[in-house]
């Protein structure tokens, strides 16, 4: 069974659509990269998908549970979507570790020192154990990008959505995010990504979705998808990106 | 005394006629009717509660933290004479007529003159004593010797006075109004007065007190009569007085009192300025402000949470919940702190039916007023956290109560130090406001010094220095608060 399946998404804001009738299926442990130009509505999908963003119409199920405006349903998905920001995101007044056990200790009810021990385990996946108890703003960019994703891995989410999670750094520091996010895939877990790194898509991916103007324009392996675009769209942004 | 008139028509100031506004809406709502103890006439064994202005002396105020002067000895007297207990409350003229109309004491002894305005609106007794307007010039400005020769100058006079009587019918002397007479009289010394105009014997007072090189010019204006004032609806009452007052006319006891207040003796005793007490000064106004800082400090522990839950009431899903912290804090946002404590000192008891102290309707209205300004200032600093964050933690499944708890509050907190600050120290200076109802801050204390000493230069400073002490550790505070949370990056 699908994990995540999508049926003529719609989604407007006042007058503006940005979502033009969206179809999508994500299986466990399937990687799906988006890729479009910006305004396309791929962002705006992913927050439909963790329910940050209810849909005007259609529906959006994720493991079984529809995606709608009850305050209840949607803090159950919650805790099984991780969500990674652009902007990171993290609690300013705590530390790395806090910022990671917050969730599981009031969310989850672990004890303190459940919390800590799962903590300080998925610091270290992202390999940032020994800044435990440093504060967001100690911390470098990719750091801090990485301690968001450990804080996300914490509540042990079925899918993980990250929406351009490297746009918002230093290109020196994108290496070290795009690391721990292919140990994820590896680890077999089931991943949307937006992003505009087609290295990562072009060796992660099992399959790439092109959107543009609120609809998927295209989508397929990604050989298929970045090498053999079908879709006159896919191959101007395509170019358009390599260009650059 | 001749001080303040109570018809709105000559209020002077917009806090006045918000005060005479106020006790319209106590009058219209019958406040004080129903409960007048004296209606039966018989005192023996009760106990007499008197309102009194105490910085006025001779007639009254405060000396070595007790209430001394001619009136507070002939409420004594009046009282023995009744068989009856007293208690005094000391409080600023403005509250001294609501509080009597409210019930919340029996008698007024002020000095109030009897007026046709007044005796409208109040019960008076047979005049105790005949006083009237006189000038004040500089020693040194001979051509000052009375009114007349003030036409074409400016004359100084304390605010909503009867002294404003007398100069209504000389429209070619300019008037400027002072809060209090001491003021006037030290804008005289200043040079920017020909003269200035009050009550004879209170300036008389001040003259032999203090405020070297003035003098009086000229004898009494008019003759004026002050009366002790009580509800109108007491008759009872009014000849228990009357006829105490003969009593104490018929034994001599009343004549003892007058001269020794107004004799030639006390005349000589009164012509030797006094040095001004320092270490006495500077523990009365210590007193007030122990009482100003406990009344800042009860009402910020309880302001604070309130604010806070007004601010959070503001953002709940229930709507009229939502609209009713909005007109809470658009309420008390918009109308005068001081009208406030009048209403919920004075009106707010006879609605409920319950008797509020003083200390409690301070504190009551100090903490309501104050949490207005704290829930715009957490609502602000609410604001001010990044949306994402809210969004960040939406994500990880917390619930609403939780991300505003463990994520948004902290970092509002934080935010908000600075204008918390602000407003606490406002809050420890506009609680001198509730001075209105009796309550012996620093401020009350400053003018019951400044008057019983003639001294005002002497006492004013002095009461900005005690409060600048207070409010630096508070900021001292705030700023060590500040720097511990930034220092977590």
């Amino acid at each position: 069974m699908a994990l995540v399946e999508v049926r003529n998404l719609h989604k407007r804001f006042g007058a503006l659509e940005v979502l033009k009738g969206v179809d999508l299926t994500v299986q466990p442990g399937e990687v799906v990269v988006f890729v479009g130009p910006s305004g396309c509505g791929k962002s705006t999908l992913l927050r439909c998908l963790c329910g940050l963003e209810v849909p005007s119409e259609g529906q959006v199920v994720v493991g079984g549970t529809q995606v709608s405006d009850e305050p209840k349903a949607l803090q159950a998905l919650h805790r099984r979507v991780g969500m990674v920001f652009q902007r990171f995101h993290l609690f300013p007044h705590l530390s790395a570790l806090e910022n990671v056990t917050l969730a599981p200790r009031k969310v989850l009810g672990l004890s303190d020192a459940e919390a800590e021990t799962l903590g300080r385990r998925m610091l270290a996946m992202v390999q940032l154990d020994s800044r435990a108890d440093a504060y967001p703003g100690q911390l470098s960019g990719g750091q801090q990008q990485r301690v968001a994703i450990a804080r996300a891995l914490a509540m042990k989410p079925e899918l993980m959505l990250f929406d351009e999670p490297t746009s918002a750094l230093d290109p020196e520091l994108v290496g070290e995010v795009l690391e721990v996010m292919r140990e994820l895939a590896r680890e077999g877990m089931t991943m949307c990504v937006v992003t505009h790194e087609m290295g990562f898509a072009a060796d992660v991916a099992h399959r790439v979705v092109f959107m543009d103007a609120g609809k998927v324009v295209e989508e397929g392996p990604p050989q298929q998808v970045l090498r053999e675009p079908q879709h006159p769209r896919t191959r101007e942004f395509l170019a358009r990106l390599l260009n650059r | 005394m001749s001080r303040r008139r109570l018809s709105c028509r000559q209020a002077h100031t917009p806090g006045l006629a918000l005060l005479c506004l106020v006790w319209g809406v106590l009058v219209l709502l019958g406040c004080g009717r129903g409960e007048a103890p004296g209606s039966r006439g018989d005192w023996k064994g009760r106990t007499l509660r008197i309102g009194t202005d105490a910085t006025y002396p001779p007639f009254e105020s405060v000396k070595d933290g007790e209430l001394v002067g001619f009136d507070i000895e002939l409420g004594a007297l009046i009282a023995e004479e009744l068989g009856a207990k007293v208690a005094w409350t000391n409080t600023s003229f403005d509250g001294v007529f609501p509080a009597l109309m409210a019930g919340k004491f029996d008698l007024v002894i002020s000095a109030v003159t009897i007026t046709p305005e007044r005796q409208q609106r109040l019960g008076f007794s047979a005049p105790y004593y005949t006083a009237g307007q006189l000038v004040v010039a500089r020693e040194a400005d001979t051509a000052v010797t009375g009114i007349e020769s003030l036409r074409g100058k400016t004359a100084g006079i304390q605010i909503n006075t009867s002294a404003s009587l007398v100069l209504e019918k000389f429209p070619d002397i300019e008037v400027r109004q002072y809060p209090s007479i001491d003021l006037a009289l030290q804008d005289l010394r200043n040079g920017n007065l020909a003269g200035a105009v009050g009550d004879g014997p209170t300036l008389r007072y001040f003259l032999a007190h203090g405020f070297q090189g003035l003098r009086a010019a000229g004898g009494m204006l008019t003759e004026e009569h002050y009366g002790i004032a009580m509800r109108p609806d007491d008759p009872a009452l009014r000849e228990a007085v009357n006829a105490a007052l003969q009593r104490l006319r018929d034994s001599g006891k009343f004549a003892a009192l007058e001269e020794r207040y107004f004799g030639e003796a006390a005349q000589k005793a009164q012509a030797t300025p006094q040095a001004v007490p320092w270490g006495k000064v500077t523990w009365r106004l210590a007193q007030g402000l122990g009482l100003t800082l406990g009344l800042t400090v009860l009402a910020l522990i309880s302001g604070l949470p309130l604010g806070l839950a007004v601010a959070l009431g503001r953002r709940v899903r229930f709507r009229p919940l939502a609209w009713l912290c909005a007109a809470y804090v658009e309420g008390l946002r918009g109308t005068p702190l001081l009208v406030q404590i009048i209403f919920i000192y004075y009106a707010l008891p006879q609605l409920l039916g319950v008797d509020l102290a003083p200390m409690l309707a301070a504190v009551l209205a100090l903490t309501l007023n104050s949490a207005a300004y704290v829930a715009e200032i957490f609502r602000a600093g609410i604001a001010s956290v990044d949306a994402g964050q809210e969004e960040a933690a939406r994500a990880l499944g917390m619930g609403r109560a939780q991300v505003m708890r463990y994520v948004i509050l902290p970092q509002a907190v934080r935010n908000v130090l600075p204008p918390l600050t602000n407003e606490g120290i406002a809050l420890l200076k506009d609680s001198s406001l509730v001075s209105i109802i009796g309550m012996a801050e620093l401020t009350r204390a400053g003018q019951e010094l400044a008057s019983q000493l003639a001294a005002p230069l002497a006492v004013w400073p002095l009461v900005a220095l005690f409060y600048l002490l207070a409010t630096l550790p508070l900021t001292r505070l705030a700023s060590a608060l500040e720097k511990r949370l930034h220092r977590q990056g």
